[in-house]
Formats: structure tokens, C-alpha cells, sequence
């Protein structure tokens, strides 16, 4: 049963653009749009997250880790 | 007779045209948005129902009130749908209103009945739910005669019970909320005086001018207090996240649900009854219900607590019938039945709509279509459950580094949608440190937030009655009934003190030196605050200073009778021994429920030291500062980016595989939700003012 929900979702997911295509609501400019948002957001989060790497290996004990209080949480995830 | 056969009509007129207007596909399709939002939040613990529909209200500005109703009651009316998930699976309610439903649905998880105790949680939730609209669906007709025969004093003399009421009906701090409600009244005037025009403690900020709105404030004082309390908590469920055979006995439960109507139904009536006495919240109706199932059922004083589905079924048909009975008096007379209430009613004044007699004859129809919403949430939500418990049962163990980040975001923007100006993200800020202070202190908030509400209406409908009636608007009999209730309500938790004292004499005898206590700073920072607000209004105007001198006055009284009391009350002999420990444990928590009723969230960061407590607060507070100085500068979304990379990696060292993807996946939903699809327009910026060409940039 869990597989079947998991397919369905899916499967709205999947379906929902071609939906949206064949009634007119998206075309090639709204999928233009979708894709420069999705390329310029993950080039954004790269250049944040390869300035915080940078961050973390020079300056280890200021961003490296949560360690102000003596607890870290990493250890208390299942 | 020709007169009752139109008011029929026009009642199933307004039924009609209220059910035909919810039908619309995109008032469908809000409410099913609400509704699965509601089941998300009821699903995580540490979130909430009411930190939801705080953080939805302002993006129902631009909607219509049918619409804004459907999406902001599919998201109450789900909340307790959905928080049987963690409960029964993993022994940790998702929210107050489950906390009972852990009692008989976590045995029956562990043996193996899950997917049964989980059937049979949505489907009482569905029936339950359902009877609550019902409820407030047949009593329209009850209430709409009299209603018509109330004017400003009678409204007056409501708006007053409502506080009076839930301020003392503010847990064991009668005095502490009652304070808080006069704070919430002074803050409601804030602004311009309509009378007399007189600028009322505006500060020399044109922000303040119209008034402090309300979306900062609701943000502030509801969900960020939740959201620290989840990163000093470190919020997760350390639980075996094996989900396997949800799905078995599902049609097991639905079938206890049909061979166990008549509790069903005697437990909704619970629900709905309590739910609609303002004041009395939900962390109480569950156990009520239970209280009542175990002591009628056959045989429950011997299965209760081991697994019988009994159990499950009566606590969580209360909760959700509880929410159509707290809409009755929030929309007939503006009394709020529950802090959700409460901040609804807020959702009624930003949509121009006002509480009373118009309801329920001008507005019948979106009355109506509340009841529809409430009707089909509960339907649409116990769907929703049936077909993805294994996805939500996920959702209950996602750890607070995931959730806390994208949250934030969403109230930074719902905050600046108030008046689109700086101000709104300074109030948020402040208010959601007195919001915090105050949960950690136990100061009810509630009773703030229905002050702010009702603190212009009260002034207003003070206005028209000493205008129009003098002073005799007092002796109009409704309004003097409804005043002694008020002071009645008022005297009442002073009363049981007394006798709880053993008398008027021993009370006074049970006093000591004053001992001071780091809590007892904030009671007197309230003081010292009123004072200052009393000490400035005695410059203005006889019209402009009244109520706030007589408010004021109320708020010092009870903020100082409060202080007192913290510091001279000789503290309660403690027990003895280990069984006196034990009986007295047991007493308190029976008692509980019907006598110390705390209507707010209380903290659960309370087994933390002090020290953890106020450096995480302290951290959580930084980041807050830290993301409106970024956001200043390069724009709101793309500090998203930044704040989430940094927390999840400094807070809880997350990997970089799940830092990126989730960053991306948060960034192009907040972009394609609110700067496309809302077209939400952002905080001007530093950086898009030295390179506009970067405006292009959604947020910049």
C-alpha cells in the first residue's frame, strides 16, 4: 500500500506539467523560467556553501561545529 | 409562522450559497492546502497548530474571506488529525490535544496494532469533527433571534467577558494574565486616537502612526517562541523509525469506530461543549473525554492504558469536535473559545469583517462556509491521513535542523506582507523575545493577543455607549448580567485561593520576607513598561487618555499583586516522604485538568540547565538579527541560502549531500510560491540599489 501512495504521488507529480502543458498554462517560456531559477538557485547555494567549506577548514574552531554549549546535536539524531 | 418559514429559508439560502462558494476548485484546492499543512504541523511536535495558522494569516491578506476562512480552518481543523501519528507510533504526541491518545495508542502500537489504533484515531477524528460543525451548525438558528437584539453596550459587556475570562482563565497565573491582557489592550492602541487624534505612544516612528499591525505581532508572540524552544530543545524523536504494517488492521479500526458510536458521540459532545466555553483549552478536552470513557465504559478501568482502542477513540473524537464548538462563541460574540480562536478573530478584523450580530445575519453565508470548512477539513484530512500515514509518520522524525530553517523563512515573509515596511520585521523580532520570555516565565499569551484584538473594539463600543446612553448603558439588563459574570470570573480564582488557604486569615498569615528570583525580572520589566506607557498618556487629552489610564491601572494592580505574591507567598509545605511524594504527584495531575488550566503551550526545554537555555535562546536570537542584517543587504531569498547552509551545518554538522539539494529544493519552492505565484513584494535592498541590474534577481 505504501509503495502504491508513493507511486501516486509520483505519478501527480509527473503528471501535473503535462497537464498544465496540454491546457496551455505552461509552454516553453515558463519551463525557460523554471529551469534558469532551479540553475541560478543551485549556483547560489554551491558559492555559499564552498565559501563556508573554505570557512570551516581555516577557521575550525569558530564554524566548524556547535560547540559553545557542550552539546551536539549530531548525537542526538536517530 | 410566515416569519419563521423565511428565516428557513433564509438560512438554508445562505447554507446553500455558502456550500455552492466553498465548491469553487480554488477555494477546494486552499482548503486542501490548509488541511495538509495542518496534518504536517500536527505530525512534527514543537510546531503547532497555532504557530500555523499565525504564520498563514498573512497570506490570506489578498485572498477573500471564504477563501482566507477555508484555508486557515482546514489548518485548525486538521492539526489534532494528524498528531495521533507520533503518538500512537512513537509514544510522543505531535500536540496537547493527543497527549492522552498515547495512553492506549502506543500499547496497541507495540503490539502490533498500529495501523488499528491509527484507523481508528482518523476516523473518530473524522465523526468528531464533523459532529463539531454540526454543532455550531444548529445552533445558528438558536442564536440568530437574540442576537439581533444587541447593541454597542451588549457588545461592549461581551468583549469585556471574553477577556476577563481568559485572562483568569490563564492557568495558575490568574493575576499574571489578566496583566497581560491590559498590556494586550495598550498595545491595541498603539496609533492615532480616532476621537481626539491624539498620537498615542507612537515613539516619533510614522511606522507606529496606524498602529501596531497585527501579523508581526501574532508571528512574534506564537511561532517564534516555538521555533527557539525547538533549537534549544534540539527537538527529535529518538525513536525506531520502522513504519512497517501501518496499513494492517486499518479496516479493523474503522469498524471499532462504527461498534463504538454512542462514545463517539457522547465524546464530540465533550469536545464540542468544552470547546465552546472560551477559555478552556485543548491540552484539557482530550483528557476530559478519556476521563469520561473510562469511568462509562464496560470493563475500561481494567484495559484503559494497555491498548484498548476505546482509549484512542475518545480522546481524539473530542479534540477535533472542540474546534467547531470554539468557533460558536468567537463568531456570535466575539469571545475567542481557544488561543487558534484567537487569532482567527484577528483574521476576521485584517478581512473587515466584525464578530457579533453581523455573522450571523449580514455574513451568514461565510459563517456558514466556516462550517462547511471545518465539515470538509475533517473529511479531506482523515482522507489525506489514511492515504499517506507512512509519509507523515516520516515527517514526526525530521530532525529540528531541517525544519527550523525553511520556518524561518516563510515568518520573515509572512511578517513583511503586514505593511511591507522595516518596522514589521522589528516588531516580529521584538515580540517574539517578549513571546519567548513570556512562555519561559509562563505568562499566558493568549490573553496578549485577545487584548490586542479586542482592545479596539472595546474602546470603540465604550465610545458609542457613553455617547448614546450615559452611563445608564450599564444598567441595561444584559450588560449587567454580563459584567457580574465578568467580575464574578474575575473574583473566582482569588476566591479559591482563599479557601484553598483555609480561610481569609491564614492567607493573609502565609506570607513571609520577600525573596527575589531571576523569573520575578520580567514582572517587574512589565511594570516598569506600563508605568512608563500610564506615566506618558496623563499629557493627552481627557478622550484620548481614559481607557488607557484605566487599563494601565488594571495591569499595574494585577502585574504588582503578582510580583507580591511571587516574592512574599511562604512556599507549600512539601511532603514528607516518598508515598506522600507519590499521592501528592498523582493528585496534581488529576487536578490538572480541571483546575489549573494553562490556556498556552507550556516550555518543554524546562530539564535544561539555565545556562544551555539562555545561550541557545541567545544564539537563536543572533540568528535572527544576523538574517535581517544579511537581508538588508543582498535580499530575503538569497539570505534563505545563506541562513540555511550555516545552520544546518554549525547547528548540527549536516551533511553536505543533504545541505545542498534541500537548499535548492527550499529556495525554488519560496520563489515559485511567493514572488510568482503571490507576486509578494520584498524588502528594498542595499545591494539592489547599488547594482539595480541585480533586481532581476527574485527578492533583490
Amino acid at each position: 500500500m505504501s509503495k502504491i501512495t508513493n507511486i501516486v504521488l509520483v505519478a501527480v507529480i509527473a503528471v501535473a506539467p503535462l497537464v498544465a502543458w496540454k491546457f496551455g498554462h505552461l509552454g516553453a517560456e515558463q519551463i525557460l523560467y523554471f529551469g534558469k531559477m532551479v540553475a541560478g538557485w543551485f549556483a547560489w547555494t554551491v558559492a555559499v556553501s564552498v565559501v563556508y567549506w573554505v570557512l570551516e577548514a581555516l577557521f575550525p574552531f569558530l564554524v566548524a561545529r556547535s560547540s559553545t554549549d557542550g552539546s551536539f546535536a549530531r548525537t542526538e539524531r536517530n | 409562522m410566515e416569519g419563521a418559514a423565511a428565516e428557513v429559508a433564509f438560512m438554508a439560502a445562505s447554507a446553500g450559497k455558502a456550500f455552492i462558494t466553498l465548491m469553487d476548485p480554488v477555494r477546494l484546492m486552499y482548503l486542501g492546502a490548509g488541511c495538509m499543512m495542518g496534518l504536517v504541523l500536527g505530525i512534527i511536535p514543537g510546531i503547532g497548530g497555532l504557530a500555523g495558522t499565525a504564520m498563514l494569516l498573512p497570506f490570506t491578506f489578498a485572498m477573500d474571506p471564504y477563501t482566507a476562512f477555508a484555508l486557515l480552518l482546514g489548518l485548525g481543523a486538521t492539526t489534532a488529525t494528524g498528531d495521533p501519528i507520533p503518538a500512537v507510533l512513537f509514544g510522543v504526541p505531535g500536540g496537547a490535544a493527543s497527549a492522552a491518545t498515547v495512553l492506549d495508542g502506543f500499547p496497541m502500537a507495540k503490539k502490533g496494532q498500529a495501523g488499528r489504533a491509527l484507523s481508528a484515531a482518523y476516523m473518530s477524528s473524522l465523526m468528531g469533527g464533523v459532529f463539531g460543525a454540526f454543532l455550531m451548525f444548529v445552533s445558528i438558528p438558536v442564536l440568530r433571534p437574540a442576537m439581533l437584539f444587541l447593541g454597542s453596550p451588549e457588545l461592549l459587556a461581551f468583549s469585556v467577558l471574553g477577556i476577563s475570562m481568559v485572562a483568569i482563565l490563564s492557568g495558575s497565573a490568574p493575576l499574571r494574565g489578566l496583566a497581560a491582557g491590559c498590556l494586550g489592550i495598550m498595545i491595541a492602541m498603539i496609533g492615532t486616537d480616532p476621537q481626539s487624534g491624539v498620537l498615542r505612544w507612537t515613539l516619533d516612528s510614522l511606522y507606529l502612526w496606524d498602529g501596531l499591525p497585527l501579523t508581526p505581532l501574532l508571528l512574534g508572540v506564537f511561532a517564534l517562541p516555538e521555533l527557539c524552544d525547538l533549537l534549544i530543545g534540539r527537538t527529535t524523536i529518538s525513536a525506531d523509525t520502522s513504519i512497517a504494517n501501518i496499513y494492517k488492521g486499518q479496516i479493523q479500526g474503522m469498524k471499532d469506530c462504527f461498534r463504538h458510536w454512542w462514545l463517539i458521540l457522547r465524546c464530540s459532545w465533550i469536545g464540542g461543549g468544552i470547546g465552546s466555553i472560551p477559555g478552556i483549552s485543548a491540552s484539557v478536552v482530550d483528557w476530559l473525554a478519556y476521563g469520561h470513557a473510562l469511568k462509562t465504559e464496560k470493563g475500561a478501568s481494567r484495559s484503559f492504558g494497555k491498548g484498548d482502542v476505546r482509549g484512542v477513540i475518545a480522546s481524539e473524537s473530542a479534540n477535533n469536535a472542540k474546534e467547531g464548538g470554539a468557533l460558536l462563541p468567537t463568531v456570535a460574540f466575539g469571545v475567542p473559545g481557544s488561543a487558534t480562536m484567537a487569532i482567527l478573530l484577528g483574521a476576521f478584523l485584517i478581512h473587515g469583517l466584525v464578530p457579533g450580530p453581523d455573522m450571523l445575519t449580514k455574513h451568514l453565508d461565510i459563517t456558514y462556509a466556516m462550517v462547511w470548512s471545518i465539515a470538509l477539513a475533517n473529511i479531506l484530512g482523515a482522507g489525506m491521513c489514511y492515504a499517506f500515514s507512512p509519509q507523515f509518520a516520516k515527517l514526526s522524525v525530521l530532525r529540528f535542523s531541517l525544519i527550523l530553517p525553511a520556518v524561518l523563512g516563510i515568518i520573515y515573509i509572512g511578517a513583511f506582507e503586514a505593511t511591507r515596511q522595516w518596522g514589521d520585521l522589528y516588531s516580529l523580532l521584538a515580540f517574539g523575545l517578549l513571546g519567548w520570555i513570556m512562555k519561559q516565565f509562563k505568562w499566558p499569551r493568549p490573553p496578549l493577543i485577545l487584548g490586542v484584538v479586542l482592545g479596539d473594539t472595546i474602546e470603540r463600543y465604550l465610545f458609542i455607549s457613553v455617547e448614546r446612553y450615559g452611563a445608564g448603558f450599564l444598567a441595561r439588563p444584559l450588560v449587567a448580567i454580563l459584567f457580574t459574570i465578568a467580575i464574578i470570573g474575575l473574583a473566582r480564582p482569588f476566591l479559591q485561593d482563599i479557601r484553598g488557604h483555609g480561610g481569609l486569615k491564614k492567607m493573609l498569615t502565609s506570607f513571609q520576607a520577600p525573596r527575589f528570583q531571576t523569573s520575578q525580572l520580567f514582572t517587574i520589566f512589565i511594570i516598569c513598561l506600563v508605568a512608563t506607557m500610564v506615566g506618558t498618556a496623563l499629557k493627552w487629552e481627557t478622550s484620548a487618555k481614559l481607557v488607557p489610564l484605566v487599563v494601565g491601572a488594571v495591569a499595574l494592580i494585577a502585574a504588582g499583586l503578582s510580583l507580591f505574591n511571587d516574592m512574599c507567598r511562604r512556599p507549600e509545605s512539601s511532603p514528607e516522604n516518598m508515598a506522600d511524594h507519590a499521592m501528592h504527584q498523582v493528585a496534581q495531575q488529576i487536578g490538572a485538568a480541571d483546575q489549573k488550566l494553562h490556556m498556552d503551550l507550556t516550555s518543554d526545554t524546562a530539564h535544561l540547565p539555565a545556562r544551555i537555555i539562555s545561550q541557545r535562546a541567545t544564539r537563536f536570537f543572533g540568528y535572527l538579527v544576523a538574517f535581517m542584517g544579511v537581508m538588508a543587504v543582498i535580499g530575503l531569498i538569497p539570505t534563505v541560502a545563506v541562513f540555511v547552509i550555516v545552520f544546518m551545518r554549525y547547528e548540527n554538522q549536516e551533511r553536505w549531500s543533504l545541505i545542498i539539494p534541500y537548499t535548492v529544493v527550499l529556495l525554488v519552492s519560496i520563489t515559485f510560491i511567493f514572488d510568482s505565484v503571490m507576486a509578494v513584494p520584498w524588502p528594498p535592498t542595499l545591494i539592489g540599489s547599488w547594482f539595480p541590474e541585480l533586481k532581476m534577481i527574485p527578492s533583490v
